[in-house]
């Protein structure tokens, strides 16, 4: 069915954030601590004052507000200030402290286990001589909504009026009653269209802070826009993460057991609501629980670092997804056999996973004849309610990778309306390729060292390949789409590279291997 | 006072002369179609035509279009208000998801057609270098070729 929101967008008439019109409206930019967890020490004004059109400048507690006659013009006088932070102790990170942080949770003696275990993986692994260990290492992300977080908040003696795309606007609200102290029923939030949310969004820092801009700027509405500087160096990242799997094979080459060690920072407990269990936002689906494997243990090792962490789409299968499908296409190729076959002989009678590899096999032509430089891989998820396959065919000629095809099956029971789960279908399978190929934050001097479009990357349509979707329509209840097509990406991605060159990335992004994709 | 022809209109704007074309249209003008993503010129959704030519507005100054023709998103569609054969292309393919980029491509791809009528994949992927956070780019390439159907159709 055509959707309804399309005519506005393709003629510029949608209201997103920032496009939210009111008199009297002023606009603001903001520059807060670019090392996290740090304060603002002093802010000094250029000796032949600021540029024109400045209305205010507005000191918070880890940065400055500018608000002027444009967004242009407040971040012009932003530029025009000295700031000056507190960045102790948090200046000392860098990515070399926390992967040797890393390192150490995963050779070390402190982990727990997740509920869900089968048998005993510890005892069938300790006792075995010939374990086969593989490690695996995942980097920090960022969202990089197209809009870059904004919010228009005007605050009177009587009111609060919001105007923000927010993926979580009852939260939002309650917190502007708090900052203003006004009762909640005084407090509005008009939702906008959203440029983009993938979990971003769900974060209150650039409400609170366009809520306490817009409480110095005398009654007048304030427009609060994040340069993508900000946006790239502010986020809530997709927590760092690092994986070891153990494992003991059987006489036929299928895994007897599984251990795998998952260390990174909790996203609950860095959110401070800490569980009594090892936070399955780290840890769920390590190991697809779906895969008849009669021992299988998940533990998480937890660090901590300073970098604000958050929800990225797919959550922990946006890492687990790579690493519990490259292990099981590890083992597939160490038994020397076919990753389909071997996928589908652990998987018994599960009839909705059996389909959506059957198919995506079939579509893709797998097993057909392939030239030398070309491999295909695939990969299976299971989430979010739903049931999922890839197939990537990729061809790789010296260090040049090119992403030919994916051919994506999805089964989320019943597709209500099977163009908008087809372009969710696409839309994962690119957020998924364009992570797994490129993307990477790093830290250092407790800083990202990002913070842009230019160093990091997104995925340009040069470098999308054709993505062939199905969908399978097996009348169980309704399950997810949003999220369901990211997971798979990744090892379909590595185990097609493997098939095409014998070489095993076992650390994303796909580019630090010394691959360059071809445009 | 920095005057130009915006959308088929003449209009004047008192602003910085280097305040980028993108922040008075916006900020100055109220035609919010046009969008920022990233200031220095990477994501295209900034893309307006300048003098008929796809120009990233986030980093052209404000005193670079006095006396020329500026078209934007608003003013895309023809004089009757029937849209652009890109637009309709756009909304036949179901392309948008967030949407926030669209003006951009838009702009872009009406550019490619009219400087090539009937772009291959290969002149496609060449011309659109604007970024979609969503992942549209696979429908991006359809709707293209079929606004190049539609324009040829039409004209």
């Amino acid at each position: 069915m055509p959707r309804k929101d399309l005519l506005a967008k393709v003629t510029g008439q949608a209201e997103f954030g920032a496009d939210v019109r009111l008199p009297d409206q002023v606009y603001a930019s903001i520059r807060t601590s670019p090392v996290f967890g740090g304060r603002l020490k002093a802010v000094k004004r250029p000796a032949g004052g600021l540029p024109s059109g400045v209305f205010k400048v507005i000191e918070l507690e880890n940065g400055v507000a500018v608000a002027a006659a444009s967004v242009w013009e407040a971040d012009q006088a932003l530029k025009a200030l000295e700031l000056e932070f507190e960045t102790e102790p948090n200046e000392s990170w860098s990515s070399a402290s926390i992967s040797a942080t890393l390192q150490a949770a995963l050779d070390g003696e402190s982990a727990r286990p997740f509920p869900g275990a089968k048998g005993d993986a510890a005892s069938a692994i300790d006792q075995s001589t010939d374990v086969v260990t593989m490690d695996y290492a995942l980097p920090f992300l960022a969202h990089v909504c197209m809009e870059p977080m904004t919010a228009t908040v005007q605050v009177t003696d009587k009111q609060c009026r919001i105007w923000a795309p927010h993926q979580q606007q009852g939260a939002a609200r309650a917190l502007a009653a708090e900052l203003t102290g006004l009762p909640l029923e005084q407090v509005s939030l008009q939702g906008t269209f959203c440029g983009g949310g993938f979990g971003r969004k769900w974060e209150l820092d650039f409400v609170r802070q366009a809520v306490q801009i817009a409480q110095q700027t005398e009654g007048r509405p304030v427009t609060l826009v994040w340069s993508r500087e900000e946006d790239v160096q502010h986020d809530f990242y997709r927590p760092v993460v690092a994986a070891r799997s153990r494992v003991t094979l059987d006489q036929s080459g299928k895994p007897a057991a599984i251990r795998t060690r998952i260390a990174g920072p909790s996203v609950m407990t860095f959110q401070r609501r800490p569980l009594r269990i090892p936070d399955p936002i780290l840890v769920r689906g390590a190991i697809n629980p779906l895969y008849g494997i009669p021992n299988t243990l998940i533990e998480l090792a937890e660090i901590q670092t300073h970098v604000p962490i958050g929800f990225w789409r797919s959550v922990s299968l946006s890492h687990n997804g790579f690493i519990g499908e490259s292990v099981i296409d590890e083992l597939a190729s160490r038994a020397g056999q076919d990753p389909l076959r071997y996928r589908l002989d652990l998987l018994g009678e599960n009839a909705r996973a059996r389909a959506v590899l059957e198919k995506a096999a079939a579509e893709a032509g797998w097993g057909g004849q392939l030239k030398p430089t070309e491999g295909m891989g695939i990969a299976f998820s299971s989430g979010f309610g739903s049931f999922n396959a890839q197939v990537i065919k990729v061809s790789v000629e010296g260090t040049r990778l090119n992403v030919d095809r994916v051919t994506c099956v999805h089964d989320c029971g019943f597709a209500l309306d099977p163009d908008t789960v087809r372009a969710q279908m696409e839309g994962g399978v690119t957020d998924g390729l364009s992570a797994a190929l490129f993307s990477k934050v790093t830290i250092a001097d407790g800083r990202v060292e990002q913070s842009n479009f230019h160093d990091y990357r997104f995925i340009r349509l040069s470098e999308v390949p054709d993505i062939d979707v199905h969908l399978i329509s097996s009348g169980e209840p309704v399950g997810g789409v949003g999220e369901a097509a990211v997971p798979a990406v990744a090892p379909a991605l590595v185990n097609a590279i493997y098939a095409a060159t014998g070489r095993r990335i076992r650390q994303l992004p796909v580019v630090e291997s010394g691959l360059t994709v071809a445009a | 006072m920095i005057r130009f022809t915006l959308n088929r209109s003449e209009v004047s704007v008192d602003a910085p002369e280097d305040m980028p074309l993108l922040w008075a249209l916006r900020d100055r003008l109220n035609l919010t179609g046009t969008k920022f993503g990233c200031g220095i010129s990477q994501c295209g959704a900034c893309t307006v035509h300048l003098d008929g030519k796809a120009i990233r507005s986030c980093v052209l100054p404000l005193s670079a279009v006095a006396g020329k023709n500026v078209t934007t998103i608003e003013g895309l569609a023809r004089e009757d208000n029937s849209l652009h054969p890109v637009q309709a292309a756009w909304l036949e393919v179901q392309v948008p998801q967030c949407g926030y980029c669209q003006s951009g491509m838009i702009m872009a791809a009406a550019e490619l057609l009219e400087r090539n009528p009937d772009p291959d994949d290969a002149d496609i992927a060449e011309a659109m270098t604007n970024i979609c956070r969503c992942g549209t780019y696979t429908r991006i390439r359809k709707a293209i070729t079929r606004a190049a159907e539609l324009k040829r159709g039409s004209a």
